[in-house]
């Protein structure tokens, strides 16, 4: 019983993520996958970078430190942060 | 809308929001903000904005003095620019925002803050503007950052890592807020609210629990009650019109609002009382006849979910709010009821006279419909009409008119100030003002009409429109007759005239035509007239009252 809820919460956690990257990047959640790398997608500048993590950090209740900024290559990077709340 | 928004710290992330609804001006870098506010050719002005928010950092604005005095020199420099663009610019509306200071720096507790003596100097220049400048308005972003909290307003992070003081839930409440000024700009506020009386006024039932036993007192429970009516006082002496809508007998309300202790609003704050038995669609349908305003001017509060619920259907122009289950947020209620239906971004005088000039109206009416004939009763109005071209204090007004007016409106041209302001300016448009008094009272200005200067012969009348109020009352005839008189001694051989029809316009489709015009051209309901000057006296017109050119 508790594991299913664990997963369906962070299936909703991850359908909220990419809708949020989708919105900075204005494209479709389609195109979007946890395994796209950050540099692949166009429209990531830095500007969307600060928003991306600065949404999710409002919308998730969550802190990505600053030092760990660098480490996140793909999507699925941010998803640890989302869900380990 | 065309808006600047300028800044001492980097807002690109906000302009980009904005300018998705409004046509908006990107700066290039935001440290220009200096030479963009006093260059009348820079980038901003050639923008041509209607609408300018300065939106101030405090901390990045002082950070290169070190002391009270150097801070309070800089800001007095900055103040000058401002005064200058403010004097050089008189059509564009600025709003500058207030200073908000985190309190950064550490200290002991009998230390003073330097942070709040700055924000506070910043505000005396402030107020020192705005009772200067019609165009200056106060930006009240502190405001916003007390009732969320600094806290979720900035953010360390979006700062250390791309120079962005604010959070996004900080940008959205800028940018509602900075919308919510633009549609006070706009004028697009409602007119009449609309009142229920028992468990709305006051707690409980007038008719039943009698004088002694409704909640309206100075203190405790009660005074939730007194809290809302204080507050739609406030909005009365804006210029909203209140009426009453109410099942009671007439006695028991007039016993309520003449004996009460804790009563704050007076029977004469309404300017229409419909307290009878019949439904209240009936009702509020006679107040929109009597008043001569559209369904959509009005805004219902009314406890009642049933009584909410019959209006809804039967009159769907009319907003009808839900009114809060938990009465102790009745004051807040109030408070959200005039930010999203009445955005006020000032008061003429003739907003502060408003009820006095409905309740006038509505003696008119009943006085019309006991004379034998129209023409009777139009004498015995005694009416004064006076005539001028409009000056500076009567630009809030004209922009006002040419805003709401939609039934007397032969082309329905909506302007701002700022457009208003450059029609007084130029040499090709006269824009002028009437007034008009009965022995009923004084309408104030109620007409509006614009000469468009085409060429040294032809002149086209761009706008000419009268206050619904004063419709049907050949007013028109006498004006008219003016301006074709003074374009005449002026050497003009022709006066062009325009009917563009509208939902609301069909009272003042043939109005050229009585007045003597020749049509020209028809097209899609569009007319064109013309007349010619040489030959002015052959007209059956109406002439009622005195007519004065000031």
């Amino acid at each position: 019983m508790s594991s299913e809820k664990l997963t369906s919460k962070s299936e909703s956690n991850k359908k909220k993520f990419l809708e949020i990257v989708a919105d900075i990047l204005e494209i479709d959640t389609q195109s979007l996958n946890l395994r796209t790398k950050k540099d692949q997608l166009a429209g990531w500048d830095s500007l969307a970078q600060i928003k991306i993590i600065a949404e999710i950090e409002e919308q998730f209740k969550t802190t990505i430190p600053i030092e760990e900024i660098p480490k996140i290559i793909t999507l699925k990077d941010f998803l640890a942060y989302i869900n380990k709340r | 809308m065309k808006i600047a928004i300028l800044s001492n710290i980097n807002l690109d992330s906000l302009v980009k929001r904005i300018g998705k609804n409004h046509d908006t001006y990107l700066a290039e870098g935001y440290g220009s903000w200096i030479q963009e506010l006093i260059s009348p050719r820079s980038g901003l002005f050639s923008f041509e904005p209607e609408n300018v928010f300065i939106i101030f950092d405090g901390e990045e604005l002082t950070k290169v003095e070190a002391n009270l005095l150097g801070i309070k020199k800089e800001i007095q420099r900055f103040f000058s620019y401002v005064q200058k663009t403010l004097q050089k610019k008189p059509s564009v509306n600025f709003f500058l925002s207030n200073l908000d200071f985190p309190l950064k720096k550490i200290q002991t507790i009998k230390e003073i803050r330097r942070e709040k003596q700055v924000e506070n100097y910043w505000y005396s220049w402030q107020i020192k503007l705005n009772r200067q400048f019609d165009n200056f308005y106060i930006f009240d972003l502190k405001r916003l950052i007390e009732e969320k909290g600094r806290e979720e307003f900035y953010s360390a992070k979006l700062w250390y890592l791309g120079g962005m003081k604010y959070t996004m839930l900080a940008e959205k409440i800028i940018e509602e807020e900075i919308n919510y000024y633009l549609s006070a700009v706009s004028l697009k506020r409602k007119k009449c609210l609309i009142l229920d009386l028992d468990n709305t006024l006051w707690g409980g039932v007038i008719g039943e629990d009698g004088l002694d036993g409704i909640e309206l007192s100075d203190h405790k429970e009660g005074a939730r009650f007194r809290d809302f009516q204080i507050g739609i006082k406030d909005l009365e002496k804006m210029g909203v019109v209140l009426a009453i809508v109410s099942k009671n007998n007439k006695d028991d309300v007039r016993e309520a609002f003449e004996k009460h202790k804790s009563m704050v609003l007076k029977l004469n704050d309404f300017a229409i009382k419909k307290i009878n038995w019949r439904t209240k669609s009936e009702n509020i349908k006679e107040i929109a006849r009597e008043l001569n305003l559209g369904l959509d001017a009005f805004v219902l509060i009314d406890d009642s979910p049933v009584e909410r619920s019959q209006v809804k259907n039967a009159l769907p122009e009319i907003e009808v709010p839900e009114f809060p289950i938990d009465t102790a947020l009745l004051s807040d209620f109030i408070r959200q009821i005039q930010r999203q239906f009445f955005p006020t971004l000032k008061v003429t005088d003739e907003d502060k006279k408003k009820t006095l000039i409905y309740q006038q109206d509505v003696r008119r009416t009943q006085a019309m419909s006991s004379t034998l004939s129209l023409d009777d009763f139009l004498k015995s109005l005694k009416m004064k009409i006076q005539f001028w071209e409009a000056k500076k204090e009567d630009v809030g007004r004209i922009a006002q008119l040419t805003q709401k007016t939609n039934q007397f409106n032969l082309t329905t041209k909506r302007y701002s100030e700022s457009q208003i302001n450059r029609f007084i300016q130029s040499k090709n448009y006269q824009v002028y003002v009437a007034s008009l008094a009965d022995r009923f009272g004084d309408n104030g200005k109620i007409c509006v009409l614009i000469v468009k200067k085409l060429s040294k012969k032809t002149a086209l009348i761009d706008t000419f429109l009268l206050s619904c109020r004063v419709m049907s009352r050949f007013i028109e005839d006498q004006i008219i007759n003016y301006v074709e008189k003074s374009l005449k001694r002026e050497n003009f051989s022709k006066i062009i005239g325009e009917y563009r029809p509208t939902q609301r316009n069909m009272p003042v489709k043939e109005l050229f035509e009585r007045l003597g015009y020749r049509l020209i051209d028809q097209k899609d309901g569009k007319k064109k007239y013309e007349l010619g000057l040489n030959n002015l006296d052959q007209f059956r017109r109406k002439y009622f009252g005195e007519f004065t050119k000031k």
